[in-house]
């Protein structure tokens, strides 16, 4: 793999990671799964696009296409809240019913082209005189960094509290006088928003958009989350886990360029993602499964050790299961 | 004060499974009045909480707390007027989250959170941290420590902290202590009786334990069937023993559960 795709993998690492941040905020603090990514990640693309299209300043561009994405985590919010719909449905209606937004919006067209167009990419890659991908990455980092600042603060607040604490012990915060409904409301909003302005980056830095550039980014964004709790397991800091977050996205995008370098199709991330969620998920199963297994072991060498001499205890049998492990000799 | 005028609640209205569980309740308490709740097993005691803490809305009547009338407030907003401690010790804390960080969301209960001030300041710290000291548990060494890596007993002593740390006009304690060892559950007892006292909060305390409903507080009211069948306070209430407690249980329709015998 050359230094350049290396380069262009973190690029990309750091735009999507904006989106894994807005997915974080929704199903790791306040522990909802919500699926209108796919849907809200292509809304902030399309509105990017056709604003830009339309002769709007690229910056406010980008603010018009967060503020889509925040109505369609609005929607997704009320649907949960005030309706009591399971937040994986609501996710999945705003999602299903925001195919046919963004196509609309796209003026019904799969895809758009915005070549030729002036952007904040484009706008970097002038000043500093760098290629379009390393401008690109500049953006990413840029945004994401603030990103990462903004929440920090923001969790931290009086305010930030209550939504992880909503997220923690939803029962416990609503009897200290939170309105929990209205937290969920806004962290879906929030997340939506940051989703959108990932996918209105994307568009900048592949100069299209596309009405599927959404499809599997909610895997993605769980993947990039389960490779960020690998590398930063040991840290409980909310900062931390949001840095880590960003650096899960990058290690992904690696993975990808890895993969696709290898042969493989860019189509097949999509599998490979799936896998590494499951594989994540299942592990404290796996676990589970091999200390009961263990018990089993130690519970058969200490049945041994008591029909050779009598009277071994189950440290003696501990001590030689310890002994077992690391190597050393035992006559058992 | 509290004061609850006609409460009606029934459950499955027009189904086979039809129960009054409040029937006609009115109850006045004074400010500082410490109240201990027994009854059977579907007496309406954990109801009356609920309806209380907003958690179920009456059929019928009002809840009115220093002559407000909320009713029809939802729980979140009823958090300015009341402290709760749950029976599960899972339930009143955040798991997740720093001893500290329970406490300073614990102390903002029923205001307004601020999205531009930082929660934890280092003078809140040190307000929390002498308030720990008092449990006597060494927590106040511990202010970083998650909440999930404490005991049973210390998280429902930190939530009893929690719920009083801004005093409540009121109380509510729902059997507390029934999940914890005797050993524990006497020592969070002994910290809500102090607690209750040095600051004269007006509390209601749910308990199935006849003698600890007997030792703490100045009245005690029993339930039955949805209705208040027995309310008594001060001198008569020291003079009460467990024999007449028991009695008074007898002479209703449902035979005192084992735990209560066991009292």
């Amino acid at each position: 793999m050359t230094i350049g795709s290396l380069l262009g993998a973190i690029g990309q690492g750091f735009i999507w990671g904006v989106m894994v941040l807005g997915i974080f905020i929704t199903y790791k603090i306040l522990n909802v799964s919500d699926l209108t990514v796919d849907g809200s990640f292509a809304t902030g693309g399309a509105v990017f696009a056709m604003s830009l299209l339309g002769g709007v300043d690229p910056t406010l561009c980008l603010l018009l296409a967060m503020c889509a994405g925040g109505i369609c985590g609005l929607v997704t919010g009320i649907l949960h809240t005030k309706f009591k719909i399971p937040a994986i449905l609501a996710g999945i209606l705003t999602q299903l019913g925001l195919y046919s937004v963004n196509l609309r919006i796209l003026g019904d067209k799969a895809n758009v082209s915005i070549s030729q167009l002036s952007t904040n990419i484009t706008f970097i890659a002038n000043l500093t005189k760098l290629p379009h991908t390393r401008a690109g990455m500049i953006l990413g980092i840029t945004i994401s960094v603030s990103c990462i600042l903004i929440l920090y603060f923001l969790l931290g607040t009086e305010f930030g509290a209550s939504i992880r604490a909503t997220g923690n012990n939803e029962k416990m915060i609503r009897a200290l006088g939170v309105n929990t409904d209205n937290i969920k409301l806004f962290g879906m909003i929030l997340s939506n928003m940051l989703i959108a302005l990932s996918g209105a980056m994307l568009v900048q830095m592949n100069k299209y958009a596309d009405v599927g550039m959404g499809k599997g980014a909610i895997v993605y964004g769980l993947a990039s989350i389960v490779i960020g709790e690998v590398f930063f397991r040991k840290f409980s800091n909310f900062g931390i886990k949001l840095l880590s977050s960003v650096f899960g996205c990058i290690v992904f995008f690696i993975i990808r360029a890895v993969v696709i370098n290898l042969g493989l199709k860019a189509n097949d991330m999509q599998l490979i993602s799936a896998i590494i969620v499951v594989i994540a998920l299942a592990m404290p199963i796996f676990k589970e499964n091999m200390n009961i297994q263990k018990i089993g072991k130690m519970n058969s060498l200490n049945e041994m050790s008591q029909n050779k001499s009598g009277d071994t205890t189950i440290k003696d049998a501990l001590e030689k299961k310890i002994s077992v492990e690391t190597g050393g000799g035992v006559d058992a | 004060m509290l004061k609850l005028k006609n409460i009606y609640k029934t459950f499955h209205v027009g189904t086979i499974n039809e129960r009054r569980a409040l029937d006609d309740i009115n109850l006045v308490l004074n400010d500082g009045d410490f109240v201990t709740v027994i009854g059977g097993n579907g007496a309406g005691k954990s109801t009356l909480q609920n309806v209380i803490s907003g958690t179920i809305n009456p059929d019928f009547g009002t809840v009115e707390i220093n002559g407000v009338d909320i009713t029809k407030l939802p729980e979140h907003k009823r958090a300015k007027y009341i402290g709760r401690v749950f029976q599960d010790p899972m339930l009143g804390t955040a798991s997740d989250m720093w001893i500290e960080e329970n406490l300073a969301l614990a102390f903002k209960r029923g205001e307004k959170r601020s999205a531009f001030k930082w929660m934890i300041n280092s003078d809140n710290t040190k307000f929390f941290k002498s308030q720990l000291a008092k449990l006597g548990l060494g927590l106040d060494e511990r202010l970083k420590t998650k909440v999930k890596l404490l005991s049973g007993g210390q998280r429902q002593a930190l939530t009893l902290l929690m719920s009083t740390l801004k005093k409540p006009d009121l109380l509510m304690l729902d059997e507390h202590t029934a999940a914890l060892d005797p050993k524990t559950a006497s020592l969070v007892l002994g910290l809500t009786k102090e607690i209750v006292e040095n600051s004269n909060i007006t509390t209601l305390m749910i308990t199935h334990n006849m003698r600890d409903a007997l030792a703490y507080g100045n009245r005690l009211i029993m339930m039955d069937q949805g209705r208040i069948i027995f309310d008594v306070a001060g001198e008569e209430k020291q003079k009460l023993t467990v024999d007449d407690l028991l009695k008074k249980f007898n002479q209703t329709k449902d035979a005192p559960s084992d735990a209560m015998l066991l009292g």
